[in-house]
């Protein structure tokens, strides 16, 4: 249980560059370059939160049982305080070098992990193969950010937000219907005519048209 | 002005990059590269510290590799120009994608890069202007209760510690 949690944390590394292969292979461009839209606007709206609410994490906070989350320790020494000696450092402002090579992410609310996972999800939806594993990984994942990442719960919703609002901004760039309209047609296309992804199809064409 | 033949077929193998370039998604990308490249840059400029970039001599290599990729998978789309057998029909394809990866690629890197030094300027901004919030005043007030906020919400988690 710990080892799947501690590997769907770091199944990021794997999953992000399959979905970008299976993007190439595929030949989908749009839907390439809709990921990387998806984690910029998404890493971002982050940065912008981050400014207002910087934080030391639950394992510094909290200061749990050793006992209790010594497994995790044991298991990945960098549980929950990945990303503690550089925002220490920046808090005590001993900043003085930033190395591209060795900089780990120090956000804390919202989990940026929890956006990518989210945007992972979204973007795997037209690809049958990947999209129910992509699901149970990351989702394994968003529940990881605690235990593994060190996050607080309102962090992973947060996550959400952030996830929703960017879906939202590049739907609304692209000119397309947003995702709670597109649903309502599909709804009320379930229940006059056929699919609800037929009807999906027929509003997005209607709106391009 | 004549153009060399040869140049021409070459630039309308660009075609692809520009028609790339037109997509709003791709100019969504490109806008937000450029907010965080100069959000990035007004930060180092107007940090209140000597800020030493360590191995960001990667980030021009990495760019001029992708660059000519691009131009070296044109110029291979050059040459297969009008050949319809399998193979030459195969490695354009894969050209092709190629250069959708690299031309992703090159934007990708920068925003990253970007974004991961914002992020520490972002953290140094939040810490003083927290500390400026969570002056000994106001915690005291919250914590006699004449403050709106619980001071569960004031006292940063280090002070606690």
């Amino acid at each position: 249980m710990v080892a799947a949690l501690i590997w769907s944390y770091q199944s990021i590394v794997v999953t992000l560059p399959v979905l970008l292969c299976a993007f190439i292979v595929r030949g989908e461009r749009d839907e390439m370059w809709r990921l990387a839209a998806l984690l910029m606007l998404g890493a971002l709206i982050t940065l912008v939160i981050f400014c207002f609410m910087p934080a030391v994490a639950s394992y510094t906070y909290y200061g749990p049982d050793p006992r209790s989350v010594s497994e995790f320790v044991r298991q990945w020494p960098l549980s929950g305080t990945s990303f503690l000696s550089g925002l220490l450092r920046i808090h005590g402002g001993h900043l003085d070098t930033l190395d591209v090579a060795t900089i780990n992410g120090i956000v804390t609310f919202p989990s940026y992990h929890g956006i990518m996972g989210l945007i992972l999800i979204y973007q795997a939806r037209g690809i049958a193969v990947l999209f129910w594993p992509y699901l149970a990984i990351n989702l394994v994942m968003l529940v990881s950010t605690v235990p593994v990442g060190g996050h607080y719960m309102i962090d992973c919703v947060g996550s959400v937000a952030v996830f929703a609002v960017s879906v939202a901004i590049l739907d609304a760039c692209e000119g397309k219907p947003s995702f709670i309209a597109r649903m309502k047609l599909a709804l009320a296309g379930a229940g006059t005519s056929g699919s609800a992804h037929d009807a999906v199809a027929v509003a997005v064409r209607s709106h391009a048209g | 002005m004549s153009v060399h033949p040869d140049f021409a077929r070459f630039a309308a193998h660009g075609a692809r990059l520009k028609e790339t370039l037109e997509l709003p998604v791709v100019r969504l990308c490109l806008g937000l590269t450029a907010v965080v490249g100069a959000l990035s840059a007004i930060g180092i400029a107007a940090a209140p510290f000597h800020l030493v970039l360590k191995n960001f001599y990667a980030l021009p290599w990495a760019l001029t590799v992708l660059a000519a990729t691009i131009v070296l998978q044109m110029g291979v789309l050059m040459r297969l120009d009008g050949d319809a057998s399998w193979p030459a029909q195969t490695i354009v394809a894969v050209c092709r994608r190629l250069g959708d990866v690299c031309a992703l690629g090159m934007v990708a890197i920068v925003f990253f890069c970007c974004a991961h030094l914002l992020q520490a300027l972002a953290a140094c901004v939040g810490f003083a202007w927290q500390d400026d919030l969570l002056s000994e005043e106001t915690v005291r007030s919250a914590s006699s209760g004449s403050h709106s906020l619980p001071p569960s919400m004031l006292i940063p988690p280090w002070s606690r510690r």
